[in-house]
């Protein structure tokens, strides 16, 4: 018979392939007042039910014995945002594979549960996230509503208390300053963090971030590095994206590949080989990104968290080695796999007239790359584009594919990414005495259709100003360089006119948004909202009556 | 471990497992109740003695300390909570409480909850086969260690098991997960030491 407990209320989800275990599971909710509980006996189940129903509580078997397991599952979710902020996921492990399973992960779940695992033990962990959930709600609903200052304030509250809760909050205050590009605060933040325990990770952690975020690369790596040189840090992934990251960000996209290689070997899941395996092709490694694409594939293998990219990425990287064969292959499984996705169809029609080609048979290359020119739609700074591009160049037809690759620079043109990636296709295809030509002319116009929007407005012709960087935004909506400085005129107009335009607020609101897809978490759009940000404010008090 | 330590668990773990035996047997033959309570408290403690021992010998390369803020008032409330239950099932056990109702403790502490949780149970088993009235556990911060305590009000170190069931393997367990708890170069112990106005008082230090 259930009882109404503080628990009553939560809807919870069991993943176990055992039914056995799934039956205990649920007696034990039951015990605890859950009653309304779901069962998914895999990953593809689970994943099913979470995205058509909402789940205050998950409990997750780590071995599903199946294709995916627990963690895989639990990353999948998070990367794919299916999990609700507010969901609990408890990961219930063996005692003998615990410690091996929550070191070598990225992200931890709220609760790992050890066999064997009674009523009483669900519900301590049940309280003490549910009270923690409690405590930090006046800062989560800030946070919910995007209103990362008010936030902050909820985090100072908290803090006066100095009670349980300290950590949490600092914690979360930090997290948020840097969304807010306040860096200088946020090293503040964790500092304090650090004079109450010494050593904690995550605080050296965001004191890293907080100092690559303020362009002092030298001080993010040399800090990043120290956590990764102690006995609990060796497998901190983030500290080495940290490493990485500020390297890419100095111009040494070779050194960020060779961090990105061990953190790969200290926790070697998908993601991480996915990562390395798309950093190695971007550098030119080929040995390295087909071994890690194929690690990639075997372990995801009919599971969930294969991504199509993946199969793409691997069949390039065979086709530039030379395994044709192999490479048609690949892509005529992936096609029977992913045909419902049009996307996969085009990348893998342009990677097939290149493999075509190499494998001496021009006549059947043409008549597949006629099918990939139909697919495409307009140009981007995307891989799809370069394959796409690749395939025209070796085909032949010189024309097209540079237009094609020059279309890819001007789409992103301070890319860095991109621009390695097509100064490879250039490499490769024999036009090597044409990457200067293609990347510096096509970012150079770029570049100067910017600067005459800026000129502009240095000579106070604010609308032309503003006119002029709109039609370039319009014209390569995902051009990051385009987009900032956009949203950097349109401020600057704003404060410049002294008036409040709803329409130019609004647009600068959408160029950060798509900025925010296009570059997740990164610095020069985070200090571009704290600009933005300034700017509404200092509209608001001017037009405020006196 | 030596091996002569080895059997000597096994020896009682063994001895354990004869008792939940003959419980069952009898209650094959004879239903009831308060026998099959008995045999499941038994059966939860072998349970946990399996648990320790894996947790002390089974983990390779030693203890993996996953450190969290939590508080110590709120774990050493569950440990309470835990014995008020058993003594439900079996009266005349001493009673267990707080020093202070709490006050004075400090609000966090990074320790791994589930590993400290475990110690402090099977020190709080121990002083509560030795203890007569009351076991009184503790928590404050000294020289800038955590140090969560368990008084009894038993005959003192060094006296006979009363009940006979000790394995070495609890304090074998406080040692190891006070070892594995480290901030920089400091790193946990156990003290154990005769209270002066009588029984012993157990402590685990934190850094």
């Amino acid at each position: 018979m259930a009882t109404q407990t503080q628990f009553s209320n939560l809807q919870a989800l069991v993943i176990d392939d055992m039914s056995v275990q799934q039956t205990t599971l649920r007696g034990q909710l039951g015990q605890l007042g859950i009653t309304r509980v779901d069962v998914a006996a895999n990953a593809e189940d689970a994943a099913r039910q979470i995205r058509s129903r909402r789940y205050n509580l998950i409990l997750c078997d780590y071995n599903l014995n199946q294709k995916t397991d627990g963690q895989q599952l639990f990353e999948h979710l998070r990367d794919t945002n299916l999990l609700p902020v507010d969901c609990l996921f408890f990961m219930v492990t063996a005692e003998s594979g615990y410690a091996s399973v929550a070191a070598a992960t990225e992200h931890h779940p709220d609760a790992y549960l050890l066999k064997p695992i009674t009523a009483s033990h669900i519900e301590d962990r049940l309280k003490a996230l549910l009270e923690k959930r409690d405590a930090l709600l006046p800062i989560t609903q800030k946070l919910a509503k995007d209103d990362l200052l008010g936030a902050v304030q909820a985090c100072d509250q908290l803090l006066k208390a100095e009670n349980r809760w300290t950590m949490a909050a600092l914690q979360i205050k930090g997290k948020t300053l840097l969304q807010l590009g306040k860096h200088e605060e946020a090293k503040q933040t964790y500092r304090q963090a650090l004079d109450k325990r010494a050593n904690l990770a995550w605080a050296q952690l965001g004191l890293a971030r907080a100092h690559k975020a303020a362009g002092q690369f030298d001080e993010a790596r040399q800090l990043a590095q120290d956590i990764i040189q102690t006995p609990e840090g060796e497998k901190n992934v983030a500290a080495y994206d940290v490493v990485a990251e500020s390297m890419d960000a100095q111009g040494d996209a070779q050194g960020a590949m060779w961090v990105l290689r061990d953190a790969a070997t200290v926790v070697p899941s998908a993601r991480r080989q996915r990562l390395l395996g798309e950093s190695a092709y971007r550098n030119g490694d080929l040995d390295t990104a087909k071994e890690c694409m194929q690690k990639v594939a075997k372990a995801t293998k009919g599971s969930v968290i294969a991504q199509p990219q993946d199969t793409l990425l691997l069949a390039q990287a065979m086709v530039d080695m030379g395994e044709s064969a192999e490479a048609l292959k690949l892509l005529a499984d992936g096609n029977s796999l992913y045909r419902n996705l049009p996307a996969f169809g085009s990348v893998a029609l342009a990677i097939q007239v290149q493999a075509q080609v190499k494998a001496g048979t021009p006549d059947e290359a043409e008549k597949t790359l006629k099918r990939a020119r139909e697919t495409l739609r307009k140009g981007k700074a995307d891989f799809a584009t370069i394959a796409l591009a690749k395939a025209e160049l070796m085909a032949g037809h010189e024309e097209e594919g540079l237009a094609l690759l020059t279309t890819a620079v001007s789409s992103d043109h301070e890319n860095p990414k991109t621009k390695q990636m097509i100064g490879n296709a250039l490499r490769e295809t024999g036009h090597e005495d044409k990457i200067d030509r293609i990347i510096n002319t096509a970012s150079a116009a770029m570049q100067t259709r910017v600067q005459d929007a800026r000129k502009l407005l240095r000579d106070s012709k604010i609308d032309e100003a503003v006119a002029a960087i709109e039609t370039a935004a319009r014209d390569y909506p995902e051009n990051t360089g385009v987009l900032l400085q956009a949203a950097q005129i349109n401020c600057m107009a704003l404060r410049l006119k002294k008036e409040h335009n709803h329409s130019m607020v609004e647009r600068v609101r959408l160029y950060l948004n798509r900025l925010e897809q296009l570059l997740p978490a990164n610095d020069r759009v985070t200090m571009m909202k704290r600009y933005f940000r300034e700017t509404v404010s200092s509209m608001e008090t001017a037009s405020a009556p006196h | 471990m030596e091996t002569a330590s080895f059997a000597l668990i096994a020896h009682d773990l063994k001895n354990a497992l004869g008792t939940l035996e003959s419980e069952l047997e009898a209650l094959i033959d004879q239903p009831d109740p308060g026998l099959a309570q008995s045999a499941y408290v038994h059966c939860t403690e072998l349970r946990r003695q399996f648990v320790q021992f894996l947790t002390v010998y089974g983990a390779g390369d030693g203890l993996k300390v996953h450190s969290e803020d939590e508080s110590p008032l709120d774990m050493l409330k569950s440990l309470q909570h835990t014995a008020a239950l058993k003594r439900l099932i079996t009266p005349g056990t001493p009673k267990v409480t707080l020093t202070d109702d709490g006050s004075g403790m400090p609000s966090f502490w990074y320790l791994d909850r589930r590993l400290v949780y475990m110690a402090l149970e099977a020190a709080l088993h121990n002083a509560v086969r030795f203890s007569r009235r009351q076991v009184v556990m503790g928590a404050r911060e000294q020289d800038g260690y955590l140090v969560l305590s368990i008084d009894d009000d038993g005959p003192g170190l060094g006296a006979l098991d009363p009940s006979d069931q000790s394995t070495g393997l609890g304090t074998a367990l406080c040692e190891a997960v006070a070892k594995a708890h480290r901030c920089g170069d400091r790193e946990g112990r156990v003290a154990l030491i005769n209270r002066p106005e009588g029984g012993a008082s157990f402590e685990l230090w934190l850094p």
